[in-house]
């Protein structure tokens, strides 16, 4: 589709929205309703699964405003339980914290902006004069048979399989704010 | 007491240097430079020059497609406040932290200033895992290290030493006693 609205900026925008917003909405409903809601939205029908999203979205906000997600104190019990947990696992840190830190990690009111000065901007803007062309990638691939590497570790199944199972790509972070994940 | 400063600069100490957002900072460029071996400008205060060859594991390179997606372009980071408020970041340098492979690739990046650092400073010896820097040197040795590495990251990666976390270990008390390996300390700070 890209292709073929390839002048037309308002439908590239259009289109460009269209991927980044529907995984997200997608994420929000279990392995059922993502196919029942792909089978409609190919059929056009798309209005009951926004419908159903800004629902979830607006059920989510209410509960979260009448209970914010606020720092509160840890129990002996929850302590005892934790650090040993992290120690054993290897972070000293993370179990010291534990022991010694009076407050839960939660998010605040200065939690967007920690996160904000966290992710400082660059430009995207790229220098490429020696970056490898499509033909030197091929061809080094070839070479040290790349392909059957693609073939026994990179099929579809064996992706489809790592991103079911795989970890969350980030933890708890000292600073507050919580697991996130990055969507190009 | 010439004997004694020349032994308080000689003795062994620990330095632990730590960098401030490392995988959120680095320059992307650099990475990309790294990834296709060569570099688009100049690195290593000028010994590295435009269009050098730059060491890079070859079995990594086999990634370039990988790492072009991810970060050829800006990303959005979505981010659900305390009141589920949406918010959109736009995150335009450097990799995501926690994922094992950006480790890698971060650790390939600054291995070679690192090394072309610890190169020059054949007195220390060290250990460099990640952005996590360990120094076993002579005092003077190691402050001149750390303050040649803190030039070379900024310049090159755009990574900021974390002074505070910078950590310097004397052996027994002799911070406290010795004047002069005091002195030499803040100076260096």
């Amino acid at each position: 589709m890209a292709g073929r609205f390839e002048h037309e900026k308002r439908a590239c925008e259009v289109l460009r929205q269209l991927a980044r917003t529907l995984p997200l909405l997608l994420l929000t409903q279990n392995k059922m309703e993502i196919h029942a809601a792909c089978n409609k939205f190919l059929k056009g029908k798309s209005e009951s699964f926004w419908n159903k999203c800004m629902a979830k979205g607006h059920a989510r906000q209410h509960k979260l405003a009448a209970n914010p997600l606020l720092a509160s104190s840890r129990t002996s019990a929850q302590k005892d339980a934790m650090s040993p947990k992290q120690a054993r696992g290897g972070n000293l840190s993370k179990a010291n914290q534990t022991v010694c830190s009076v407050l839960k990690l939660a998010f605040g009111h200065d939690t967007l902006h920690n996160l904000q000065e966290k992710t400082p901007v660059g430009s995207v803007v790229f220098d490429k004069r020696f970056w490898p062309t499509t033909d030197a990638l091929d061809e080094m691939r070839r070479h040290d048979e790349w392909f059957n590497i693609q073939e026994n570790s990179f099929s579809i199944k064996k992706i489809g399989q790592y991103f079911r199972t795989c970890k969350s790509l980030s933890a708890q972070n000292a600073d507050r704010w919580r697991g996130r994940e990055h969507v190009g | 007491m010439d004997d004694y400063f020349q032994m308080a600069i000689d003795s062994l100490v620990v330095i632990q240097l730590d960098f401030v957002n490392v995988y959120s900072s680095t320059d992307r460029q650099v990475q990309f430079d790294m990834l296709a071996g060569r570099a688009s400008k100049s690195y290593d205060n000028g010994h590295v020059h435009m269009g050098d060859d730059i060491p890079c594991p070859s079995s990594l390179r086999h990634y370039w497609s990988y790492f072009e997606y991810m970060h050829g372009t800006a990303s959005t980071l979505h981010f659900s406040d305390y009141q589920g408020q949406a918010h959109k970041i736009a995150c335009s340098k450097g990799s995501q932290q926690g994922d094992a492979f950006e480790t890698v690739r971060f650790t390939v990046t600054t291995f070679t200033s690192f090394g072309q650092v610890f190169a020059c400073h054949v007195a220390c010896t060290g250990a460099a895992i990640c952005d996590d820097v360990f120094i076993v040197p002579p005092l003077a040795e190691g402050l001149a290290l750390a303050d040649e590495l803190k030039q070379v990251l900024k310049q090159d990666l755009d990574l900021d030493l974390d002074v505070p976390k910078f950590n310097c270990f004397f052996p027994g008390d002799r911070i406290n006693d010795d004047d002069h390996a005091r002195a030499l300390f803040q100076n260096a700070l």
